[in-house]
């Protein structure tokens, strides 16, 4: 086709039509003018703090900001962070994001003496709280003491809501805890009490519940021998032991299934999560590693290849565990990790870091250049 | 669909193919610019306008300015290409320094994709939006998009105060 029509411009020439203008903006178009669905575009692709940054810029993106449909419960930038209390203020708690390399302190009302996060999941807290003990004479008129209830609940610092379980009374230590999300919010909330290898016990609650539901369990043909991970995915909830046994309960129809230990060569196995299902990853001395998921139909495992866990990046403490999506396939080894427990009343002396192993070449790498508190651990702000 | 079909042109008025079939754009400032309907049909809002019979005429785009319309035009084109070949670097590499552009010419392409409804042109410019205030500072970010701070000091202290932690 010919152009006859001096006034046409083809596309072709559009390049050196475009050198020539200038795109200078006049009053009316203005950045801080940007359509609110526009600016809530924009927020889409940056997380929580980014987001509170773009919020302080000018009065038209604060109101967008405040008017965001979504809103946002989690930190919105996919890794999880490194947590611990601050030394001096216990309800001070010190934060830093792996992807920024930022450090942040925030305050926790709730956070003091005796309180320790025992679970995180996209941007909330499960908050544990002992109580102390209560004194009182028997019927020989002895006396003598009983803890109190502990107190749990769920915090998230970013929007700073607080959600109520009911207490837990006559709790046996040591227990664990775990939740699932819906809509982004905490939905069945697990606690499992394991210091009887014969017979694990679970409490189950939903956020503003009166009471915990318990489901004991003693059939077990293998004894569950140490605490290896908790996660509640749907109805189903995990029991993973440190020996790589794993016993399911289903929530709906209250049944129990157990599975073979993981046979295993290796010395570490932890549990993560990888699009909707269990995975597991056994790793020996920080070198060689292998990937199991669990067929949910056929109550089996089934290795599996490199090619399927590409991407899937590995957050491990001694007594933590977090899979999260992101590029290349690295094990973020959060070394000197405290037990849940002790994190409770050790003083900080300095011994945790960070390291990053990349599993398909070896190469390590420290994290954050100072050294951490011994009470740091991983936390789910994503 | 076949009731509002009859309101397009017949396939047979065109001189070939159909792939070859011509569209008329008209900017604001009042060039004309002809592409393949292919092209101009990447944008949702033109494709509605041609279902709805306006294809056979000029289209005019109001508050689109010649030297942006262009500039949307290449993406327009170059994606139909990428579409038909699927070449996922190719088209990243072509996405990025497309959008290496100063941030007046990125608020008129913003504007034009979001008004045009190009969802591949939008989904790029507010990412390039996104980058560019990734890890910044409010202050930083007001310069860079020259945009006075306008707000209130309770305004602003309502966010500082209740996530004092992001901007220390």
């Amino acid at each position: 086709m010919t152009m006859t029509n001096a006034g046409y411009i083809s596309s072709e020439t559009a390049e050196e039509f475009n050198d020539k203008k200038d795109h200078s903006l006049t009053a009316e178009e203005n950045w801080s003018e940007l359509p609110h669905l526009l600016l809530w575009m924009i927020m889409e692709h940056l997380d929580f703090v980014d987001n509170l940054r773009l919020a302080a810029v000018c009065h038209n993106w604060s109101f967008a900001f405040a008017n965001c449909p979504k809103k946002l419960q989690s930190a919105g930038d996919t890794l999880p962070w490194v947590m611990y209390p601050r030394n001096s203020e216990r309800s001070k708690l010190v934060f830093i994001s792996v992807s920024k390399k930022e450090k942040y302190t925030i305050k926790l009302p709730n956070f003091f003496n005796g309180t320790k996060s025992i679970y995180s999941k996209q941007g909330w807290l499960l908050l544990q709280r002992r109580n102390g003990l209560r004194w009182f004479k028997d019927s020989l008129q002895r006396i003598k003491a009983e803890r109190l209830p502990d107190s749990v609940f769920l915090y998230n610092p970013f929007t700073k809501t607080e959600l109520e379980m009911p207490d837990i009374v006559k709790p046996k230590d040591p227990y664990a805890g775990s939740f699932s999300t819906f809509d982004g919010y905490p939905h069945y909330v697990v606690l499992l009490e394991y210091n009887d290898p014969t017979q694990i016990t679970l409490q189950i609650a939903k956020p503003g519940d009166k009471a915990w539901v318990k489901y004991s369990y003693n059939g077990q043909s293998m004894p569950y021998s140490g605490f290896g991970g908790l996660h509640v995915l749907g109805v189903h909830v995990y029991c993973f032991s440190a020996t790589g046994g794993m016993i399911i309960f289903n929530m709906r129809d209250q049944t129990w299934t157990e599975l073979p230990d993981l046979a295993s060569r290796f010395e570490l196995s932890y549990m993560g999560e990888h699009e909707g299902e269990v995975v597991i990853l056994q790793v020996r001395n920080l070198s060689s590693f292998r990937f199991f998921r669990l067929n949910n139909a056929q109550n089996a495992w089934e290795e599996l290849n490199i090619n399927e866990v590409k991407n899937l990046n590995w957050f491990l403490g001694r007594y933590t565990c977090f899979s999260a999506k992101s590029f290349g396939m690295k094990i973020y080894h959060l070394y000197g990790e405290l037990e849940p427990n002790d994190r409770l009343f050790y003083l900080n002396d300095q011994s945790c870091g960070v390291d990053v192993i990349d599993m398909m070449d070896g190469n390590t790498q420290n994290l954050i250049p100072y050294v951490l508190p011994s009470t740091a651990t991983w936390v789910h702000m994503a | 669909m076949a009731s509002s079909s009859s309101s397009l042109p017949s396939p047979s008025s065109s001189s070939s193919s159909s792939s070859s079939k011509k569209l008329v754009l008209r900017s604001s400032d009042e060039k004309h610019f002809e592409v393949d309907e292919a092209v101009a049909l990447q944008s949702e809002m033109i494709k509605q306008m041609v279902e709805d019979g306006f294809g056979g005429d000029v289209i005019p785009l109001l508050n689109v300015s010649s030297n942006i319309l262009s500039k949307v035009i290449d993406y327009c084109k170059k994606h139909v290409d990428f579409d038909s070949k699927k070449k996922m670097d190719d088209r990243r590499r072509w996405d990025a320094e497309y959008i290496d552009v100063g941030v007046d010419e990125l608020y008129h392409l913003i504007m034009a994709a979001n008004y045009r409804n190009i969802k591949g042109l939008l989904d790029l410019t507010c990412q390039k939006v996104a980058d560019t205030i990734k890890g910044k500072k409010p202050k930083q970010i007001r310069i860079i998009f020259n945009i006075k701070n306008d707000v209130t000091p309770e305004g602003e202290q309502k966010i500082r105060k209740e996530h004092s932690w992001a901007f220390e």
